[in-house]
Protein backbone atom coordinates (compact mmCIF):
# COMPACT_ATOMS: atom_id res chain seq x y z
CA UNK A 1 0.00 0.00 0.00
CA UNK A 2 0.80 3.64 -0.47
CA UNK A 3 0.98 5.58 2.69
CA UNK A 4 2.04 8.38 1.55
CA UNK A 5 -1.73 9.22 0.20
CA UNK A 6 -3.22 11.16 3.65
CA UNK A 7 -5.71 8.94 5.50
CA UNK A 8 -9.33 9.25 5.03
CA UNK A 9 -11.35 10.55 7.54
CA UNK A 10 -13.83 7.75 8.31
CA UNK A 11 -14.46 4.09 7.23
CA UNK A 12 -17.49 2.33 8.40
CA UNK A 13 -15.85 -0.97 7.84
CA UNK A 14 -13.74 -2.26 10.81
CA UNK A 15 -11.42 -5.38 9.43
CA UNK A 16 -8.63 -5.65 8.27
CA UNK A 17 -6.78 -3.06 10.28
CA UNK A 18 -5.19 -0.07 7.92
CA UNK A 19 -2.75 2.28 8.85
CA UNK A 20 -4.62 4.53 6.65
CA UNK A 21 -7.04 4.90 8.88
CA UNK A 22 -5.27 5.92 11.83
CA UNK A 23 -4.48 9.82 11.27
CA UNK A 24 -1.21 11.30 11.46
CA UNK A 25 -1.57 12.74 15.31
CA UNK A 26 -2.49 9.79 16.66
CA UNK A 27 1.16 8.23 15.27
CA UNK A 28 2.39 11.18 16.22
CA UNK A 29 0.84 10.47 19.35
CA UNK A 30 2.64 7.35 19.87
CA UNK A 31 5.82 8.11 18.78
CA UNK A 32 6.28 10.80 21.16
CA UNK A 33 5.79 8.62 23.86
CA UNK A 34 8.66 6.23 22.84
CA UNK A 35 12.34 7.30 23.45
CA UNK A 36 14.03 9.39 21.03
CA UNK A 37 17.10 6.91 20.84
CA UNK A 38 14.43 4.44 18.64
CA UNK A 39 13.91 7.66 15.83
CA UNK A 40 16.96 6.53 13.54
CA UNK A 41 15.61 3.08 13.63
CA UNK A 42 11.52 4.01 12.90
CA UNK A 43 12.41 6.21 10.70
CA UNK A 44 12.78 2.90 8.16
CA UNK A 45 9.58 2.00 8.84
CA UNK A 46 8.05 4.13 5.73
CA UNK A 47 7.82 7.06 4.37
CA UNK A 48 5.27 8.27 6.18
CA UNK A 49 6.96 7.15 9.56
CA UNK A 50 10.04 9.41 8.58
CA UNK A 51 8.48 12.19 7.50
CA UNK A 52 6.64 12.35 10.96
CA UNK A 53 9.47 11.32 12.50
CA UNK A 54 11.36 14.85 11.46
CA UNK A 55 8.21 16.94 11.81
CA UNK A 56 8.08 19.50 14.45
CA UNK A 57 4.26 18.03 15.64
CA UNK A 58 6.30 15.35 17.16
CA UNK A 59 8.72 17.61 19.27
CA UNK A 60 5.72 19.85 20.65
CA UNK A 61 3.93 16.89 21.22
CA UNK A 62 7.03 15.49 23.24
CA UNK A 63 7.02 19.33 25.17
CA UNK A 64 3.09 18.54 25.69
CA UNK A 65 3.16 14.93 26.78
CA UNK A 66 6.14 15.64 29.23
CA UNK A 67 8.32 12.76 27.70
CA UNK A 68 10.78 15.23 26.75
CA UNK A 69 14.45 13.97 27.35
CA UNK A 70 17.84 15.78 28.02
CA UNK A 71 20.10 16.16 24.69
CA UNK A 72 23.44 17.14 25.16
CA UNK A 73 24.34 20.11 22.46
CA UNK A 74 28.23 20.71 21.67
CA UNK A 75 29.34 23.08 19.41
CA UNK A 76 33.17 23.08 17.67
CA UNK A 77 35.17 24.70 15.82
CA UNK A 78 36.98 22.52 13.62
CA UNK A 79 40.53 23.20 11.89
CA UNK A 80 38.73 22.52 8.02
CA UNK A 81 35.99 24.33 8.34
CA UNK A 82 34.61 28.21 8.61
CA UNK A 83 32.00 27.68 10.49
CA UNK A 84 31.18 26.18 13.75
CA UNK A 85 30.00 22.82 14.14
CA UNK A 86 26.90 21.58 16.37
CA UNK A 87 26.63 18.22 17.30
CA UNK A 88 23.83 16.16 19.76
CA UNK A 89 24.73 13.50 22.17
CA UNK A 90 23.09 10.29 21.22
CA UNK A 91 22.23 7.28 23.51
CA UNK A 92 22.17 4.40 21.55
CA UNK A 93 19.93 2.27 24.10
CA UNK A 94 20.60 -1.72 24.48
CA UNK A 95 18.95 -3.99 21.97
CA UNK A 96 17.27 -6.17 24.59
CA UNK A 97 13.87 -4.26 23.76
CA UNK A 98 14.25 -5.34 20.28
CA UNK A 99 12.87 -8.53 18.54
CA UNK A 100 16.16 -7.96 16.27
CA UNK A 101 17.70 -10.96 17.46
CA UNK A 102 20.69 -10.74 15.45
CA UNK A 103 20.97 -7.26 16.56
CA UNK A 104 20.25 -8.19 20.52
CA UNK A 105 23.43 -10.73 20.79
CA UNK A 106 26.32 -8.34 20.09
CA UNK A 107 25.58 -5.44 21.86
CA UNK A 108 24.57 -6.51 25.73
CA UNK A 109 26.65 -3.20 27.48
CA UNK A 110 24.42 -0.77 28.39
CA UNK A 111 23.87 1.50 25.61
CA UNK A 112 26.65 3.27 23.67
CA UNK A 113 26.62 7.48 23.18
CA UNK A 114 27.96 8.97 19.98
CA UNK A 115 28.16 12.92 18.90
CA UNK A 116 26.37 13.22 15.69
CA UNK A 117 26.78 16.32 13.69
CA UNK A 118 23.58 18.75 12.81
CA UNK A 119 21.86 18.56 10.59
CA UNK A 120 20.93 14.81 10.17
CA UNK A 121 17.45 13.65 9.48
CA UNK A 122 17.16 13.08 13.12
CA UNK A 123 18.17 16.19 14.70
CA UNK A 124 15.92 18.37 12.84
CA UNK A 125 15.89 20.86 15.71
CA UNK A 126 17.66 23.51 15.59
CA UNK A 127 19.82 24.22 18.59
CA UNK A 128 19.49 27.55 20.52
CA UNK A 129 20.79 28.52 23.14
CA UNK A 130 18.47 30.12 25.73
CA UNK A 131 19.53 33.99 27.27
CA UNK A 132 16.97 34.69 29.57
CA UNK A 133 13.94 36.66 30.20
CA UNK A 134 13.23 40.90 30.40
CA UNK A 135 9.59 41.70 31.41
CA UNK A 136 7.05 38.59 30.53
CA UNK A 137 9.89 37.92 27.32
CA UNK A 138 12.13 34.59 27.23
CA UNK A 139 14.60 35.28 24.47
CA UNK A 140 17.13 33.26 22.80
CA UNK A 141 19.77 32.90 20.21
CA UNK A 142 20.25 30.49 17.35
CA UNK A 143 23.16 28.56 17.11
CA UNK A 144 22.93 27.13 13.71
CA UNK A 145 22.12 27.77 10.49
CA UNK A 146 22.93 27.10 7.53
CA UNK A 147 24.09 30.55 6.47
CA UNK A 148 24.65 33.44 8.57
CA UNK A 149 21.26 35.20 9.35
CA UNK A 150 20.56 38.74 10.63
CA UNK A 151 17.88 37.52 12.94
CA UNK A 152 19.82 35.08 15.37
CA UNK A 153 17.67 36.27 18.37
CA UNK A 154 14.37 34.82 18.65
CA UNK A 155 11.65 36.16 21.03
CA UNK A 156 8.67 34.39 22.47
CA UNK A 157 5.92 36.14 24.94
CA UNK A 158 4.99 34.08 27.98
CA UNK A 159 1.47 35.89 28.46
CA UNK A 160 -0.32 34.40 25.70
CA UNK A 161 -1.83 31.08 25.61
CA UNK A 162 0.24 29.89 22.97
CA UNK A 163 4.27 30.44 24.01
CA UNK A 164 5.21 30.61 19.60
CA UNK A 165 8.65 31.69 18.78
CA UNK A 166 9.06 34.56 16.87
CA UNK A 167 12.18 36.76 15.33
CA UNK A 168 13.03 39.51 16.90
CA UNK A 169 14.09 42.63 14.60
CA UNK A 170 17.09 41.97 11.95
CA UNK A 171 21.03 43.19 13.27
CA UNK A 172 22.61 45.01 11.54
CA UNK A 173 24.77 42.11 10.43
CA UNK A 174 24.32 38.33 9.90
CA UNK A 175 25.79 35.87 12.02
CA UNK A 176 26.12 32.17 12.99
CA UNK A 177 26.66 31.15 16.38
CA UNK A 178 27.05 34.20 18.29
CA UNK A 179 27.08 34.58 21.58
CA UNK A 180 24.26 36.21 23.94
CA UNK A 181 23.69 38.09 27.70
CA UNK A 182 21.14 40.10 29.22
CA UNK A 183 22.08 43.15 31.05
CA UNK A 184 19.72 45.75 32.88
CA UNK A 185 17.05 44.73 29.84
CA UNK A 186 18.96 44.94 27.00
CA UNK A 187 20.19 41.93 25.01
CA UNK A 188 24.08 41.63 23.88
CA UNK A 189 24.94 39.98 20.80
CA UNK A 190 28.62 38.99 19.37
CA UNK A 191 30.33 37.59 16.89
CA UNK A 192 29.53 34.83 14.69
CA UNK A 193 30.46 38.08 11.75
CA UNK A 194 33.40 38.66 9.48
CA UNK A 195 36.26 39.30 11.77
CA UNK A 196 36.81 42.78 9.86
CA UNK A 197 33.12 43.56 10.89
CA UNK A 198 34.69 46.50 13.59
CA UNK A 199 31.86 48.51 13.33
CA UNK A 200 28.75 45.96 14.05
CA UNK A 201 31.21 42.75 15.48
CA UNK A 202 29.13 43.41 18.92
CA UNK A 203 25.50 44.61 18.78
CA UNK A 204 22.58 45.46 21.38
CA UNK A 205 18.71 45.05 21.66
CA UNK A 206 16.97 48.03 23.33
CA UNK A 207 14.23 45.73 24.64
CA UNK A 208 12.00 48.87 25.44
CA UNK A 209 12.76 50.50 21.73
CA UNK A 210 13.14 47.09 20.13
CA UNK A 211 16.03 48.41 17.98
CA UNK A 212 19.66 47.33 17.76
CA UNK A 213 22.95 49.60 18.21
CA UNK A 214 26.38 49.02 17.55
CA UNK A 215 28.69 48.43 20.35
CA UNK A 216 32.28 50.12 20.03
CA UNK A 217 35.39 47.66 18.16
CA UNK A 218 36.63 45.78 20.78
CA UNK A 219 39.98 45.58 18.86
CA UNK A 220 41.04 43.23 16.19
CA UNK A 221 43.06 40.51 19.24
CA UNK A 222 39.17 39.74 19.95
CA UNK A 223 37.40 40.03 16.48
CA UNK A 224 39.72 37.50 15.10
CA UNK A 225 39.90 34.99 18.09
CA UNK A 226 37.32 32.02 18.47
CA UNK A 227 34.42 33.21 20.49
CA UNK A 228 33.22 31.05 23.09
CA UNK A 229 31.18 32.01 25.73
CA UNK A 230 29.79 35.30 26.93
CA UNK A 231 28.88 35.67 31.03
CA UNK A 232 27.12 38.69 32.85
CA UNK A 233 28.72 39.32 36.40
CA UNK A 234 28.26 42.74 38.37
CA UNK A 235 26.69 44.83 35.68
CA UNK A 236 29.44 43.88 33.24
CA UNK A 237 29.97 41.75 29.70
CA UNK A 238 32.59 39.17 29.77
CA UNK A 239 33.82 37.14 26.80
CA UNK A 240 36.14 33.87 26.80
CA UNK A 241 37.44 33.51 23.48
CA UNK A 242 40.10 31.72 22.04
CA UNK A 243 43.01 33.86 23.55
CA UNK A 244 44.31 33.36 27.06
CA UNK A 245 42.73 36.92 28.29
CA UNK A 246 39.37 37.62 28.86
CA UNK A 247 37.69 40.78 27.54
CA UNK A 248 35.17 43.01 29.20
CA UNK A 249 32.51 45.16 28.36
CA UNK A 250 31.63 47.76 30.11
CA UNK A 251 28.46 49.54 29.02
CA UNK A 252 28.08 52.46 31.79
CA UNK A 253 31.60 53.70 30.45
CA UNK A 254 30.70 52.28 26.63
CA UNK A 255 34.08 50.75 26.80
CA UNK A 256 36.60 47.56 25.95
CA UNK A 257 39.08 46.33 28.48
CA UNK A 258 41.15 43.53 29.31
CA UNK A 259 39.95 41.48 32.56
CA UNK A 260 41.66 42.30 35.31
CA UNK A 261 41.67 38.44 35.99
CA UNK A 262 40.92 35.39 34.24
CA UNK A 263 37.43 33.63 35.54
CA UNK A 264 38.50 31.26 37.27
CA UNK A 265 36.22 28.83 37.10
CA UNK A 266 36.16 27.94 32.92
CA UNK A 267 34.16 24.64 33.76
CA UNK A 268 31.10 24.88 35.99
CA UNK A 269 27.72 23.81 36.43
CA UNK A 270 24.57 23.91 39.25
CA UNK A 271 22.64 20.62 39.86
CA UNK A 272 19.91 20.80 42.23
CA UNK A 273 21.47 24.08 43.39
CA UNK A 274 24.89 22.80 44.56
CA UNK A 275 28.00 24.23 42.49
CA UNK A 276 30.39 22.00 40.44
CA UNK A 277 33.56 22.87 39.19
CA UNK A 278 36.54 21.28 37.62
CA UNK A 279 39.36 24.00 39.24
CA UNK A 280 42.34 21.52 39.23
CA UNK A 281 42.90 19.31 36.18
CA UNK A 282 41.53 15.76 36.82
CA UNK A 283 39.33 16.43 39.26
CA UNK A 284 35.68 17.64 40.04
CA UNK A 285 34.85 20.10 43.01
CA UNK A 286 31.86 21.31 44.55
CA UNK A 287 30.86 24.41 46.80
CA UNK A 288 29.77 23.69 50.31
CA UNK A 289 27.80 26.35 51.18
CA UNK A 290 27.88 25.85 54.74
CA UNK A 291 31.54 25.31 55.19
CA UNK A 292 31.79 28.11 52.49
CA UNK A 293 34.51 26.01 50.57
CA UNK A 294 35.35 24.26 47.68
CA UNK A 295 35.43 20.37 48.47
CA UNK A 296 36.36 17.58 46.09
CA UNK A 297 33.31 15.43 44.71
CA UNK A 298 34.62 11.45 46.14
CA UNK A 299 34.87 8.08 44.17
CA UNK A 300 35.82 9.82 41.38
CA UNK A 301 39.18 7.89 41.47
CA UNK A 302 38.27 5.91 38.43
CA UNK A 303 37.45 8.53 36.04
CA UNK A 304 41.13 9.82 36.76
CA UNK A 305 42.81 6.64 36.06
CA UNK A 306 41.12 6.73 32.77
CA UNK A 307 41.74 9.74 31.44
CA UNK A 308 45.17 11.06 33.27
CA UNK A 309 48.13 10.33 31.00
CA UNK A 310 46.01 10.94 27.84
CA UNK A 311 47.17 14.42 27.38
CA UNK A 312 44.11 15.81 27.13
CA UNK A 313 41.37 17.56 29.83
CA UNK A 314 38.09 18.30 31.11
CA UNK A 315 36.19 20.32 28.37
CA UNK A 316 32.50 20.71 29.94
CA UNK A 317 30.42 19.73 32.71
CA UNK A 318 26.95 20.11 32.50
CA UNK A 319 23.55 19.17 34.69
CA UNK A 320 22.11 16.14 32.85
CA UNK A 321 18.80 15.81 34.53
CA UNK A 322 19.80 15.55 38.02
CA UNK A 323 23.08 14.23 36.80
CA UNK A 324 26.77 15.28 36.07
CA UNK A 325 27.97 15.45 32.53
CA UNK A 326 31.77 15.37 31.87
CA UNK A 327 32.96 15.90 28.22
CA UNK A 328 36.81 15.45 28.17
CA UNK A 329 39.12 14.74 25.45
CA UNK A 330 42.96 12.80 25.37
CA UNK A 331 44.97 11.56 22.25
CA UNK A 332 43.44 9.11 20.06
CA UNK A 333 45.00 6.18 21.32
CA UNK A 334 45.13 3.35 18.98
CA UNK A 335 47.68 5.48 17.43
CA UNK A 336 51.35 6.90 18.07
CA UNK A 337 51.15 10.42 16.35
CA UNK A 338 49.18 13.31 17.62
CA UNK A 339 46.69 14.48 14.78
CA UNK A 340 43.58 13.30 16.44
CA UNK A 341 41.70 13.13 19.73
CA UNK A 342 38.72 11.30 21.24
CA UNK A 343 36.05 13.30 23.21
CA UNK A 344 34.71 11.48 25.70
CA UNK A 345 31.38 11.51 27.82
CA UNK A 346 30.78 10.34 31.07
CA UNK A 347 27.50 10.18 33.68
CA UNK A 348 27.99 10.77 37.18
CA UNK A 349 25.14 10.35 39.38
CA UNK A 350 25.84 12.44 42.61
CA UNK A 351 24.56 11.19 46.13
CA UNK A 352 25.51 13.71 49.45
CA UNK A 353 26.12 11.19 51.70
CA UNK A 354 25.21 12.25 55.33
CA UNK A 355 27.63 11.64 58.00
CA UNK A 356 29.65 13.23 60.18
CA UNK A 357 31.00 15.67 56.80
CA UNK A 358 27.80 15.54 54.53
CA UNK A 359 30.51 14.90 51.76
CA UNK A 360 29.11 14.44 48.10
CA UNK A 361 29.86 11.36 46.32
CA UNK A 362 29.90 10.34 42.52
CA UNK A 363 29.31 7.31 40.98
CA UNK A 364 30.34 6.79 37.22
CA UNK A 365 27.36 5.32 35.15
CA UNK A 366 29.38 5.22 32.38
CA UNK A 367 32.12 6.40 29.73
CA UNK A 368 32.25 6.40 26.01
CA UNK A 369 34.84 8.08 23.48
CA UNK A 370 31.49 10.02 21.54
CA UNK A 371 33.82 11.54 18.89
CA UNK A 372 37.22 11.64 17.47
CA UNK A 373 38.29 15.16 16.13
CA UNK A 374 41.61 16.59 14.42
CA UNK A 375 43.83 17.31 17.92
CA UNK A 376 43.34 21.61 17.02
CA UNK A 377 39.90 21.76 17.15
CA UNK A 378 38.64 24.15 19.80
CA UNK A 379 35.68 23.77 21.87
CA UNK A 380 33.33 26.26 21.94
CA UNK A 381 30.11 25.62 24.01
CA UNK A 382 27.69 22.74 24.93
CA UNK A 383 24.12 23.16 26.11
CA UNK A 384 21.74 20.58 27.72
CA UNK A 385 18.25 20.71 26.47
CA UNK A 386 15.00 18.88 26.88
CA UNK A 387 13.64 17.78 23.36
CA UNK B 1 -34.42 13.59 36.23
CA UNK B 2 -36.28 10.70 36.07
CA UNK B 3 -34.76 7.07 36.05
CA UNK B 4 -35.46 6.24 32.22
CA UNK B 5 -33.80 9.47 31.26
CA UNK B 6 -30.75 8.28 33.28
CA UNK B 7 -30.38 5.39 30.82
CA UNK B 8 -29.03 5.37 27.45
CA UNK B 9 -28.88 2.71 24.46
CA UNK B 10 -25.40 2.58 22.45
CA UNK B 11 -25.84 0.50 19.72
CA UNK B 12 -22.79 -0.82 17.79
CA UNK B 13 -22.52 -1.09 13.66
CA UNK B 14 -22.72 -4.89 13.87
CA UNK B 15 -25.98 -3.54 15.91
CA UNK B 16 -25.66 -4.80 19.30
CA UNK B 17 -27.22 -2.87 21.82
CA UNK B 18 -25.70 -1.70 25.26
CA UNK B 19 -27.54 0.25 27.96
CA UNK B 20 -25.85 2.31 29.72
CA UNK B 21 -25.68 5.34 32.48
CA UNK B 22 -25.56 8.67 30.45
CA UNK B 23 -22.98 9.52 32.75
CA UNK B 24 -20.86 6.53 31.12
CA UNK B 25 -21.64 7.47 28.21
CA UNK B 26 -20.92 11.09 27.91
CA UNK B 27 -17.39 10.58 28.45
CA UNK B 28 -17.30 10.33 25.38
CA UNK B 29 -17.17 14.02 23.46
CA UNK B 30 -18.88 12.38 20.26
CA UNK B 31 -21.82 11.09 22.37
CA UNK B 32 -22.16 14.06 24.56
CA UNK B 33 -22.40 16.60 21.23
CA UNK B 34 -24.82 13.95 20.13
CA UNK B 35 -27.28 14.35 22.63
CA UNK B 36 -26.97 17.84 23.01
CA UNK B 37 -27.52 18.55 19.03
CA UNK B 38 -30.82 17.21 18.59
CA UNK B 39 -32.91 14.14 19.75
CA UNK B 40 -31.45 10.86 18.97
CA UNK B 41 -33.74 9.44 20.77
CA UNK B 42 -32.59 7.22 23.85
CA UNK B 43 -30.79 4.87 21.13
CA UNK B 44 -27.58 6.16 19.56
CA UNK B 45 -26.20 4.16 16.27
CA UNK B 46 -22.11 4.09 16.50
CA UNK B 47 -21.47 2.92 12.86
CA UNK B 48 -17.70 2.98 13.36
CA UNK B 49 -17.38 0.33 16.48
CA UNK B 50 -17.94 -3.29 16.59
CA UNK B 51 -19.94 -4.52 19.71
CA UNK B 52 -16.64 -6.64 20.58
CA UNK B 53 -14.69 -3.03 20.73
CA UNK B 54 -17.61 -1.25 22.15
CA UNK B 55 -17.63 -3.39 25.24
CA UNK B 56 -14.14 -2.91 26.37
CA UNK B 57 -14.63 0.71 25.56
CA UNK B 58 -18.08 0.49 27.97
CA UNK B 59 -15.63 -1.06 30.75
CA UNK B 60 -13.56 2.00 30.22
CA UNK B 61 -16.00 4.34 31.06
CA UNK B 62 -17.78 3.02 33.84
CA UNK B 63 -14.41 2.93 35.47
CA UNK B 64 -14.10 5.91 34.56
CA UNK B 65 -17.11 7.39 34.94
CA UNK B 66 -17.67 9.36 38.09
CA UNK B 67 -21.48 8.39 39.00
CA UNK B 68 -23.19 9.96 42.21
CA UNK B 69 -20.07 10.33 43.69
CA UNK B 70 -19.82 6.70 44.82
CA UNK B 71 -17.48 4.17 44.47
CA UNK B 72 -14.60 7.05 43.97
CA UNK B 73 -11.66 5.12 43.35
CA UNK B 74 -8.19 5.95 44.42
CA UNK B 75 -5.94 7.00 41.08
CA UNK B 76 -3.48 4.42 42.11
CA UNK B 77 -5.97 1.77 41.85
CA UNK B 78 -7.06 3.41 38.46
CA UNK B 79 -3.91 3.53 37.19
CA UNK B 80 -3.34 -0.24 38.14
CA UNK B 81 -6.94 -1.02 36.71
CA UNK B 82 -5.48 1.29 33.34
CA UNK B 83 -2.36 -1.09 32.79
CA UNK B 84 -4.05 -4.38 33.44
CA UNK B 85 -6.81 -3.21 30.62
CA UNK B 86 -4.28 -3.05 27.98
CA UNK B 87 -1.93 -5.17 29.16
CA UNK B 88 -3.44 -8.70 27.64
CA UNK B 89 -4.85 -6.77 24.67
CA UNK B 90 -3.60 -7.77 21.28
CA UNK B 91 -2.34 -5.70 18.64
CA UNK B 92 -5.36 -5.88 16.35
CA UNK B 93 -7.83 -5.14 19.49
CA UNK B 94 -5.70 -2.40 20.45
CA UNK B 95 -5.54 -0.99 17.10
CA UNK B 96 -9.54 -1.02 17.46
CA UNK B 97 -9.27 0.16 20.16
CA UNK B 98 -7.52 3.40 19.04
CA UNK B 99 -9.65 4.24 16.05
CA UNK B 100 -12.43 3.85 18.85
CA UNK B 101 -11.36 6.33 21.41
CA UNK B 102 -10.39 9.08 18.41
CA UNK B 103 -13.92 8.45 16.66
CA UNK B 104 -15.87 8.51 20.25
CA UNK B 105 -13.33 10.96 21.23
CA UNK B 106 -12.36 9.92 24.44
CA UNK B 107 -9.09 11.70 25.32
CA UNK B 108 -7.83 9.77 28.29
CA UNK B 109 -8.51 6.05 26.52
CA UNK B 110 -6.78 8.21 23.47
CA UNK B 111 -3.52 8.56 25.57
CA UNK B 112 -4.13 5.25 27.24
CA UNK B 113 -3.93 3.65 24.04
CA UNK B 114 -1.22 5.47 22.63
CA UNK B 115 0.90 4.79 25.63
CA UNK B 116 0.37 1.40 25.42
CA UNK B 117 1.38 0.94 21.65
CA UNK B 118 4.54 2.74 22.57
CA UNK B 119 5.65 0.04 25.27
CA UNK B 120 4.42 -2.67 23.51
CA UNK B 121 5.84 -1.49 19.62
CA UNK B 122 9.21 -0.57 19.09
CA UNK B 123 11.09 -1.76 16.38
CA UNK B 124 10.08 -1.60 12.00
CA UNK B 125 8.75 -5.10 12.46
CA UNK B 126 6.65 -4.85 15.24
CA UNK B 127 5.48 -1.28 13.59
CA UNK B 128 4.66 -2.99 10.90
CA UNK B 129 2.92 -5.96 11.83
CA UNK B 130 0.71 -3.01 14.04
CA UNK B 131 -0.37 -0.80 11.13
CA UNK B 132 -0.34 -3.64 8.64
CA UNK B 133 1.99 -1.69 6.14
CA UNK B 134 4.97 -2.67 4.61
CA UNK B 135 7.92 -0.81 3.70
CA UNK B 136 7.16 1.51 0.67
CA UNK B 137 11.09 2.69 0.60
CA UNK B 138 12.91 1.60 -3.00
CA UNK B 139 16.23 -0.36 -1.82
CA UNK B 140 18.52 2.75 -2.79
CA UNK B 141 15.77 5.02 -0.59
CA UNK B 142 16.60 2.34 2.28
CA UNK B 143 20.32 2.65 1.88
CA UNK B 144 20.59 6.04 2.20
CA UNK B 145 18.92 6.09 5.16
CA UNK B 146 21.02 3.69 6.56
CA UNK B 147 24.05 5.33 5.65
CA UNK B 148 23.27 8.51 6.91
CA UNK B 149 22.92 6.95 10.34
CA UNK B 150 25.15 3.96 10.77
CA UNK B 151 25.96 5.18 13.87
CA UNK B 152 22.27 3.94 14.99
CA UNK B 153 22.25 0.99 12.86
CA UNK B 154 25.89 -0.02 13.02
CA UNK B 155 26.28 -2.44 16.28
Amino acid sequence: MNSDVEPPQDKTTTSPPSFSWIPNDIIINCLARISRSYYPKLSLVSKTFRSLISSPELYRERYHLKTQENVLYVCLQLPDRRLPSWYSLWIKLDQTLTSDMDMEEKNKSIGDALLVEIPSSHSPRVPSIYIGMVGSKHYAVRQYSIAPTSSPVWVCNVEGTHAAWREAPSMKVARDSPVAGILDGKIYVMGGCDADESTNWAEVLDTKTQTWESLPDPGPELRFSLIKTMNVIQGKVYVRSSVKKNYVYDPKQGRWDVAAKALEVECNCVVESVWYACIQYGSLWYLDTKRQEWRKVKGLEVLKRTYCGGGGGIIAIANYGGKLLLLWDMFEQQLDSCQNKDICCSVIALEQRNGCDDQVWGKVECSRIVLTVPSSYIFLRCQVKPV
Amino acid sequence: MSKSEKKIVLKSLDNEAFEVEKAVALQSQTIWVMCEDKCVGNEIPLENVTGQILAKVIDYCKKHAVVDGDGDESSEELKNWDTEFTKNMDQSTLFNMILAANYLNIKSLLNLTCQAVADKTKTIDEFHTFLNIENNFTPEEEAQICQENLWAFDD
